[in-house]
């Protein structure tokens, strides 16, 4: 299917060039960039990330010092974003549970690609490895995924070395499947071909070759499971089986604030405006260097109306 | 195609047993032994014991996994710890709330998803289709435990609309039992409808750019009747395809759903049974969750091989 359309996209995507030379030549980065939806959710991102990273030093308190008579204050001057209903400064604890939300995906993320996408390469290159590797992802991706995580969670128990394990265990399968699909395609290319002819060895073909032309979908491909990390991290703190209760985490906050919801909105408002920003924010950023990545769809955005439309008639 | 079915049928039994066998030895992982789990650090020695042979744990690994899956053909899966009585009943009660949860959210996603994927991609760049792009990535974003949560605070707290929680049974309470699943299935549903708007638009808009569509509208054929009988018909076989990847979603989100309503469905007796270390019925319950997963999943490949006259069933020829 994805050959038949390449080549009415392609022809048509060299007008748009010939007219635009200048724009093929900036950086992608740049162009990612200029996007406002992509910088908002990136600001958001990292401002995120260093306020985990700096949270001893930013944090107006700890994240389980009790101001017992300060009990579901609401967001004001003392506490930015109010407290909890042990009178626990709320935005201290959202900064400290940044660290457990953002570091458990992370450490998935990172883990997952680390050994994703080898087991990936290795599987769309060699034939013979590819039956029992994808036997094998058939097998775990069998368990939807949270109940996958949840399986692995009830009989580990909590803790956040588990969760980086359960997490890890649905996404590894996952991430080896993209990069199989993306080196069986290009293990066919007529640029690997030549290397082979050329008796290029092995590593040069799958990491000089093959490697760098999967990057751009196998990171837009993270950034998506970076986010579906942070809602399943989330999901499993709320339900209890995921990180332990006195690691600050998003979901916890979350989880805690529910039987005070009536008087204390903020212990529900901000927790899950603050997961979903961080989404939000990825899968802008995931879009964006998909776009980027993949230069067809520039041609796309820039061709309005291509379908005869009722009221183009002219 | 009775051949494809068959097939497809017959392989979902190694698979199953594989899960199975998966699930039992990761009950294996627990430190100690479930028994000493369950009755925790008060126990004494004679009353563990007792629980491990209650629960077979006394005879050799080979033969508990032997009488696991067996206890899967006969049904006989045990007994729960905590309630005392068999876990096949149990379950059989708990999985209807969630099929309930599931196929609503299923259908309400599909119905909304497609309509306003459609709508996005034939007024493609008009404002209609913009505030379909802005609410769908948006929607996509939205943790359904977080919205769960609003919605109580505002239609069950606020405007006391609706009860904050609780389930009924249609049996009991007929069409009025349905307010129970408002705000669940919008819970649920939510983030699937932005994920289908978004794939149904895309594929649409490609669908729009292919040739035969034009010709279509160049040889004179009606705007209405192009959209929708060349182009929308096309993408409609992608709706059947990622309503099987909805699934994974949506069964994942039940389990945090049940919770936040206290539906007695499959998710909170998971949850509650992980609480209460009834491994026997978690194991179980894991197992059958996942296995109607992948028997749905079967449905919505069958239901692509009857509508797509390209797709081939594997059939030894080619």
């Amino acid at each position: 299917m994805k050959d038949r359309a390449v080549p009415i996209r392609s022809s048509s995507r060299s007008i748009g060039e010939t007219a635009e030379p200048k724009k093929r030549r900036e950086s992608g980065l740049r162009v990612l960039f200029r996007n406002p939806l992509v910088f908002m959710g990136s600001f958001f991102l990292a401002l995120t990330a260093l306020a985990a990273l700096a949270a001893p030093w930013i944090a107006p308190f700890p994240p389980h010092f009790m101001d017992i008579n300060a009990r579901l204050t609401p967001p004001g001057a003392g506490h930015w974003l109010g407290t909890d209903h042990l009178g626990r400064d709320v935005l201290s604890r959202m900064i400290y549970g940044a660290r457990t939300t953002l570091g458990v995906s992370a450490a998935v993320v990172g883990l997952a690609a680390w050994v994703g996408i080898p087991l990936g390469l290795i599987s769309g290159y060699f034939r013979r490895a590819d039956e029992v590797i994808m036997r094998l992802t058939d097998l775990f991706m069998a368990f939807p995924p949270l109940i996958g995580g949840l399986a692995i969670m009830a009989f580990l128990g909590s803790g956040v070395g588990n969760v980086i394990l359960a997490l890890f265990l649905v996404a590894v399968p996952r991430v080896a499947r993209i990069a199989r699909g993306e080196t069986l395609v290009l293990r066919e290319a007529t640029f690997v071909k030549a290397a082979l002819a050329m008796r290029a060895g092995l590593g040069r073909i799958i990491f000089r070759h093959i490697l760098p032309n999967a990057l751009s979908p196998l990171i837009v491909y993270l950034t998506l499971l970076f986010a579906g990390t942070i809602m399943a991290e989330a999901g499993l703190s709320f339900l209890g089986i995921g990180a332990p209760a006195d690691v600050p985490s998003w979901g916890i906050v979350l989880s805690e604030g529910r039987l005070y919801m009536r008087n204390a909105w903020w212990l529900t408002v901000i927790p899950g405006a603050a997961i979903f920003l961080a989404v939000l924010s990825l899968n802008l950023l995931g879009d964006g260097i998909r776009d980027v990545g993949d230069p067809r769809q520039y041609g796309r955005a820039k061709r309005p109306g291509r379908l005869p439309a009722r009221n183009r008639k002219g | 195609m009775l051949r494809y079915l068959v097939r497809r049928v017959l392989t979902l039994i190694p698979l199953t047993v594989m899960m199975a066998v998966i699930i039992f030895f990761l009950m294996r992982l627990l430190p100690g032994d479930p028994a000493s789990h369950i009755l925790g650090p008060e126990a004494t020695l004679e009353e563990i014991q007792a629980l491990r042979v209650r629960m077979g744990l006394d005879r050799p690994v080979s033969i508990q996994l032997l009488r696991w899956l067996g206890g899967l053909v006969t049904g006989d899966l045990g007994d729960s710890f905590y309630h005392n009585r068999p876990v096949g009943g149990m379950l059989l009660e708990h999985l209807v709330p969630t099929l309930k949860l599931t196929t609503f959210s299923l259908v309400l996603a599909v119905i909304i998803g497609t309509a306003a994927g459609l709508v996005s991609a034939v007024k493609q760049h008009s404002w209609i289709d913009r505030i379909i792009v802005v609410l769908s990535t948006s929607f996509m974003a939205v943790p359904g435990m977080w919205l769960g949560l609003l919605l109580v605070l505002f239609f069950g707290v606020t405007l006391r609309w609706l009860p904050v929680a609780g389930y009924e049974t249609f049996r009991d309470g007929g069409f009025a039992s349905l307010k129970y699943l408002v705000m669940p299935v919008l819970a649920m549903t939510t983030a699937e409808i932005g994920i289908l708007t978004k794939m149904i638009r895309s594929r649409m808009l490609d669908v729009l750019h292919q040739d035969y569509v034009l010709t279509a509208r160049s040889k004179g054929l009606p705007y209405g009747k192009v959209i929708l009988k060349h182009a929308f018909k096309n993408t409609l076989i992608s709706v059947v395809t990622l309503s099987g990847m909805m699934l994974a979603g949506l069964i994942g989100g039940a389990v945090i759903i049940e919770n936040i309503f206290a539906i007695p469905g499959m998710g909170r007796l998971i949850v509650t049974s992980i609480a209460r270390r009834d491994y026997l019925v978690v194991q179980s319950a894991i197992l059958l969750i996942t296995f109607v997963y992948l028997l749905l999943n079967l449905l919505v490949d069958v239901a692509y091989a009857l509508l797509d006259p390209r797709v081939s069933y594997g059939s030894v020829k080619e």
